[in-house]
């Protein structure tokens, strides 16, 4: 019954023309969750969530959108405790409470055929947070040192990779963290050398939290540069209002408004080129 | 009917009292409700179903003949009950002519048996943060609740463990296990042996590093009296982790409950794989450069042996080291007498998600035998006297590649259970045959939202495929040969229930549910109902009837993941239906 390595290799040699059967299907709701079509009222129903540190930022580009598109911002401030959230949750959101949800972030091959992306609003990236003086660079850390990257984001899947290219002996050992802020903690207390965390993430949990002011970030070289395009998520089906939105965007990256946004929040992110 | 008696709203739930009908002679079965021993877990009456599997053996199977291969094709709907739309895992459970059941979203009904009348219904009031985040999906469901003495136990959706009186369905108490909001889950539910409740946790994911556990609890107050991590910690076992620390390991799901071996006193639990599944991304790879390192991960993909008294772990065997496809070994644990090698043999028996039948001495952990039932292309041999595995390396994921995998993550079979008839000495297994493009992705698309990015899996047939993706195999446990093995199209989503009769009862994705011959695989009788069927059936006896009764309903992750292989099949999203068959009155 085993599948033979002759066998396999064939499997593997055909596999790429097989037409892929089956993708994640749409999330389960039942009849009582599915509240039906939102009736045209010239609102535009956003989501933004207070987990998110961006999340103030991109409120103001929700109303900038709206604005543009001559209707009315209606805003949903998601306040839900649970420290992380699958994709079934989205849905029931983009189903239930908004059409658009801000935050989320342009990589490939991780969004399921009902969801799509609108095009970027603002390109953030992520850093390396140490407390060592000494270090500017990662490549000043030892290679005995460990490092702790918030698990599988995009920026430890290049950090995996540059490790795997690396002498067995010459690898930093890498120690995933469940969160931004254990990173940042464990760091701290020494635990691991330096945290590989998202940006904003830093940036907000080192106003709430005094402990992380005596981290600084250092460049991330020699991994590749880090910066992500971050937009909203929306259901494949509203195609009029992607694109909608999409060209509300453009217009606002032309004429510097999201510029603005960025600069009036000290926001540390640039504008999509 | 008579009305409500009375309705009452307490502060964990909402209970409901209902009597049955109006005349005075129609008493309620309750009345006659006897305390669950310790005796009757460990010898139930034919007719009872009392535990999950039925009997702590793990067997799934009802000594029940009234049923058989002559007549089964008499048998028709005695009666049928709406549940709670949404994912439908349950397994109803009865006790003097009472049936208890779970629906999504943590609704425990007590039903007359025989008839279908509401005798009690508790109504958990969950917080709104847990109803909103889950939905009615499966996380809502549960798989099994559990009877001992006076008390209907149940896991609940907010990690909670309640135990309810099971004549009035009113709170008995109440404890907090875990904390919903950092990821803790219940999916599967507790068992009661040795005198102590035993429940497994899961959602040890990247919400909080440390993995899973398995806790004991006093039945007559909840508190915890122990707690075994299912993940190792600090110094067990060397470094199993690949030299990472103990708050950067993530996994070891106890999704489903467990088997319990009376005359060892010793309890049996599967875990499931570490989190996240690619061994790149939870750290397992590259392997360590210090030798003192291994990446096996402990103890995951294992069956665990504990004492259910003290909670000590006696001894531990591990099926698949360094899972990086999230090919779970978190399933029911059979336990056999039947000789090996010639010799009458204490066995344990599992099957992964691989679809390969294992045997160990549940004696001692040592690994006797396997078995392979469906195709796969992740193990390509294992050493015939350890069972060791070498692995296909071409079918390890890699960040940045695609490769195929069989089955993936749905498994060739998933928690919808296999059984054991000793009429036949057979191993009954309800499977689905597929292979998938795996590839892995980041799980930080959003600063919350991180569920669908550990890979994706686009699911393809198996090589030479004949069209068909399900069957329900059947394996002679004592020469591990293929017995019968019955194909179809539609994956097959519920428990196996073979009987005393002869049967083995299976239910699919396109809602047929059958009753195959224990022998040949033929099927004997068939019905239609108006949902998948993905639960765990049961068969029970009500003053010298027979009945067997599943649950239907659409929302399972599992289900829906390996239904995605047949599109054409489309279920509804409403009816969740409790069916209850039985043959006609002479």
């Amino acid at each position: 019954m085993h599948i033979g390595i002759a066998a396999l290799t064939w499997v593997c040699a055909v596999a790429p023309i097989l037409p892929a059967l089956a993708q994640e299907p749409a999330p389960f709701v039942t009849e009582a969750e599915r509240p039906g079509r939102f009736a045209d009222d010239f609102t535009l129903r956003y989501c933004v969530d207070r987990r998110d540190p961006a999340w103030e930022v991109d409120q103001a580009i929700a109303t900038a959108i709206a604005g543009a598109l001559l209707i009315e911002p209606v805003a949903h401030v998601v306040e839900d405790p649970s420290v992380r959230e699958d994709l079934d949750r989205l849905y029931r959101h983009l189903l239930q409470d908004c059409s658009l949800y801000f935050g989320f972030k342009l990589l490939p091959g991780v969004y399921p055929e009902w969801l799509t992306v609108t095009r970027p609003y603002y390109e953030v990236g992520y850093v390396l947070a140490v407390s060592n003086p000494d270090w500017e660079r990662l490549a000043d850390i030892p290679a005995s040192e460990a490092l702790g990257p918030t698990i599988g984001t995009a920026a430890d899947f290049r950090l995996i990779q540059y490790l795997n290219s690396l002498p067995a002996t010459q690898r930093w050992r890498r120690f995933p963290q469940s969160s931004d802020e254990i990173g940042l903690a464990a760091v701290v207390d020494g635990s691991i050398a330096a945290a590989l965390v998202w940006g904003p993430s830093f940036s907000a949990l080192a106003g709430v939290r005094p402990e992380f002011t005596a981290l600084h970030t250092i460049a991330l070289d020699p991994l590749p540069a880090s910066n992500v395009a971050v937009g909203a998520v929306l259901l494949s089906t509203e195609t009029f209002l992607r694109s909608s939105v999409d060209q509300a965007i453009d217009s606002l990256v032309a004429d510097g408004t999201i510029a603005g946004i960025l600069a009036e929040r000290g926001f540390q992110a640039t504008t999509p080129r | 009917m008579r009305r409500l008696m009375y309705l009452t709203t307490a502060l964990t739930g909402v209970l409901v009292l209902a009597g049955g009908p109006a005349l005075a002679q129609d008493a309620s079965p309750l009345d006659a409700l006897q305390p669950v021993t310790d005796e009757t877990l460990a010898s139930p009456g034919d007719g009872e179903w009392l535990m999950w599997r039925r009997t702590w053996n793990g067997w799934g199977y009802s000594p029940l003949e009234q049923i058989n291969k002559e007549n089964v094709k008499d048998l028709r709907v005695a009666w049928t009950w709406s549940l709670t739309p949404g994912a439908t895992e349950t397994t109803p459970l009865v006790h003097d002519g009472v049936l208890f059941i779970h629906n999504n979203g943590d609704k425990v009904q007590a039903l007359d048996a025989a008839t279908g009348n509401l005798l009690w219904e508790y109504v958990r009031e969950l917080p709104e943060t847990v109803k909103t985040a889950l939905g009615t999906g499966n996380a809502m469901s549960k798989r099994n609740i559990a009877l001992y003495q006076d008390k209907v136990i149940v896991a609940t959706s907010d990690t909670h463990l309640i135990a309810l009186d099971a004549k009035t369905g009113q709170v008995a108490w109440d404890v907090m296990v875990a904390d919903f909001s950092k990821g803790w889950r219940y999916s599967g539910g507790p068992m009661v042996a040795g005198g102590v409740i035993v429940q497994g946790m899961t959602g040890c994911g990247g919400a909080q590093g440390g993995g899973c556990f398995i806790t004991g609890h006093d039945p007559a107050t909840g508190a915890e009296l122990w707690r075994v991590h299912s993940v190792a910690q600090e110094g067990e076992e060397g470094n199993s982790w690949n030299g990472i620390p103990v708050s950067s390991r993530f996994g070891g799901s106890v999704w489903n409950s467990g088997s319990y071996d009376p005359d060892q006193n010793l309890l049996f639990y599967g875990v499931g794989q570490p989190y996240p599944w690619v061994a790149e991304m939870n750290g397992l790879l590259p392997e360590s450069p210090d030798e003192s390192d291994s990446n096996a991960a402990l103890y995951t993909d294992s069956t665990l042996a504990i004492d259910p008294k003290t909670g000590e772990m006696k001894w531990y065997h591990q099926y698949l080291p360094t899972d990086t496809w999230d090919l779970d070994y978190a399933y029911e644990r059979i336990l056999v007498d039947l000789p090996y090698d010639g010799t009458d043999t204490k066995q344990l028996i599992t099957t992964g998600k691989l679809g390969i039948v294992e045997s160990i001495d549940r004696t001692t952990g040592k690994w006797l035998w396997a078995v392979e039932t469906t195709p796969q292309n992740v193990v390509a041999s294992w050493d015939p006297e350890t069972g060791e595995k070498t692995i296909n390396e071409e079918a390890i994921p890699r960040i940045g590649q695609t490769t195929v995998n069989c089955p993936a993550d749905p498994g060739g079979r998933g928690w919808p259970a296999t059984a054991y008839s000793p009429r036949t000495e057979m191993l009954y297994l309800p499977m689905v045959e597929f292979c998938s493009n795996t590839t892995p992705q980041p799980i930080d698309p959003g600063q919350i939202y991180t569920g669908g990015g550990r890979a994706t899996f686009a699911r393809i047939p198996v090589e030479g495929s004949d069209g068909n993706f399900g069957k329900v195999h059947a394996v002679k446990l004592t020469d591990q040969t293929e017995a019968w093995s019955a194909r179809q199209y539609a994956p097959v989503t519920s428990a196996v229930l073979p009987t005393g009769g002869g049967l083995v009862f299976a239910g699919d994705w396109n809602r047929y549910f059958r009753a195959y011959d224990d022998e040949t695989g033929d099927i004997l009788w068939e019905t239609r109902t108006n949902n998948a069927v993905n639960s765990f059936p049961i068969s029970y006896e009500v003053d010298g009837k027979q009945y067997v009764a599943v649950a239907v309903g659409n929302g399972s992750s599992q289900a829906r993941s390996v239904g995605s292989l047949t599109p054409d099949i489309v279920l509804p999203t409403a009816g969740s239906t409790l069916w209850v068959f039985a043959l006609p009155e002479e």
